[in-house]
């Protein structure tokens, strides 16, 4: 297929789209993905810098909603696709163009499906691979008293922290320090 | 007022058809089908065909059929004509809001870009999703289901394949496989109804880490792993409460492991983007 987005043109492509009413950005992904009959599946990475480009730029804003950021377009925005009508227009009938052929379209999509769910699978594996080091275990017995349970909230809680983002060193540093601090302390209490 | 419209096709060709089309049926014997939801009208494309196959548009329904002039039971005519004798190669298009009913004995479907529903009964093939919403069903005997972007109601079932859904916000997903695994990513911020269930095979399912899902998973010989702290049980089975577990997620296996992963709420990737903003990107 031809690159249908070319420089600057996904941008273009993501103001007409909010021209035609305010969306979340999962939302802008599905409805790119519909338009290109799921061929074009932008990931969030794609998508969300330039959303954030066109609000740097005053073309669009946000609201929260839900936990989510919904886009809506501005003045500006609709201005800027008034005047760039022509190029939106070439932009629309490339679309459909390939989107003619459909036998070839039909290999374009199984190559794709084929494509993502070996990367999903490969992506998945390796968080799974992940998850079993910090794995959630068949737990022990009951807890005896309240220390003991105290004892497994510190540890899902530290796991849950530590899991969240890939730690800096400095970081990593400053967690092992922490913990080496109150060990300490809890051996000199029962020494 | 009654519009209808007859073709025996015999020989590859291009049909494009001026009326509308609201439902769409296709029973095949052998063949590779291809279906896709587009904005203009509706068109057939033939490319390879060695045994007539009559086309149908009456009253908005177009039905696409292979002709059969034996009244046998269907697999003994399809072992007498050796099923690559029948084998057709049809793409359709269809509009987006047309709802697809296929039937296949032997080959390939690939549909996409339906939002109005779809039901798939191949009896051994493939089945290749993407794009599509609405009531969904995806049906073989023996072959692999794979899915990309479904939303809606999403079943699949089959004896032996591996069923696969990436990248969907299906609000109800039911997958059976006897001997196959099953690997499901969901983003779908309500939690959901999510039922997986596989004899001989792992399952694999991710979901949003801010989900709100009843849990339970269960397996006789494999090891369950979480990415989710909360649940609890024994070897065989886990369960748990996410958020405030409005949804249900039930997913078992005889043989094979289970994994359940986390990911993260879509926004969060907006801080962790470099300068790569103004790439070209290439559908």
């Amino acid at each position: 297929m031809t690159p249908v987005f070319s420089h600057g043109r996904l941008r273009l492509y993501l103001l007409t789209l909010l021209a035609e009413g305010p969306r979340h950005g999962y939302e802008l992904i599905r409805l790119l993905e519909n338009r290109f009959l799921g061929l074009y599946a932008p990931s969030a990475g794609t998508i969300y810098p330039r959303l954030a480009r066109l609000e740097a730029e005053g073309l669009v804003t946000h609201t929260a909603a839900g936990g989510r950021k919904v886009y809506e377009i501005t003045d500006a925005g609709r201005a800027e696709l008034t005047h760039r009508s022509a190029e939106v227009s070439d932009l629309e009938s490339e679309i459909r163009a390939s989107v003619e052929d459909l036998t070839s379209l039909a290999h374009e999509i199984q190559h794709e499906v084929r494509g993502s769910l070996r990367d999903l699978k490969r992506e998945l594996r390796q968080a799974a691979r992940e998850t079993t080091r910090t794995a959630w275990q068949p737990p022990p017995p009951a807890p005896r008293h309240a220390l003991d349970r105290r004892i497994t909230d510190f540890t899902v809680e530290l796991r849950r922290l530590v899991a969240r983002a890939p730690l800096t060193e400095s970081e990593q540093r400053a967690v092992s320090a922490a913990l080496d601090t109150a060990l300490a302390a809890i051996r000199r209490a029962l020494a | 007022m009654c519009r209808m419209a007859h073709w025996t096709v015999s020989t590859p060709q291009r049909l494009t058809l001026e009326e509308p089309v609201t439902r769409l049926a296709v029973h095949l014997i052998s063949g590779r089908l291809n279906i896709v939801g587009t904005d203009g009208p509706a068109r057939v494309e033939i490319t390879g065909i060695r045994r007539n196959v009559t086309i149908n548009h009456e009253d908005g329904v177009l039905a696409i059929k292979h002709d059969r002039v034996h009244k046998w039971p269907r697999a003994v005519w399809w072992l007498a004509h050796l099923g690559w004798r029948l084998r057709v190669d049809i793409s359709i298009a269809v509009p987006r809001d047309a709802a697809v009913d296929v039937r296949l004995i032997d080959g390939p479907v690939v549909a996409s870009g339906l939002r109005a529903g779809l039901d798939v009964r191949v009896t051994s093939g493939r089945i290749t999703l993407l794009g599509i919403d609405g009531q969904v069903r995806a049906k073989l005997v023996s072959g692999p289901v794979e899915a990309v972007g479904v939303g809606g109601e999403l079943t699949m079932e089959t004896i032996s394949g591996e069923l696969t859904l990436a990248d969907s916000t299906a609000s109800r997903v039911n997958g059976v496989t006897v001997s196959g695994s099953i690997t499901c990513d969901l983003d779908n911020p309500s939690g959901g109804n999510i039922q997986l269930q596989t004899t001989s095979g792992e399952i694999t399912v991710r979901v949003r880490e801010d989900s709100d899902l009843a849990v339970h998973l269960h397996t006789m010989s494999g090891r369950i792993t979480s990415a989710f702290p909360q649940l609890s049980g024994g070897r065989r089975d886990a369960f748990g409460v996410l958020g405030d577990g409005k949804g249900k997620l039930v997913v078992s296996t005889v043989s094979g492991g289970v994994a359940l992963l986390a990911s993260p709420v879509d926004d969060s990737v907006d801080d962790s983007i470099g300068d790569s903003v103004d790439d070209e990107v290439t559908p």
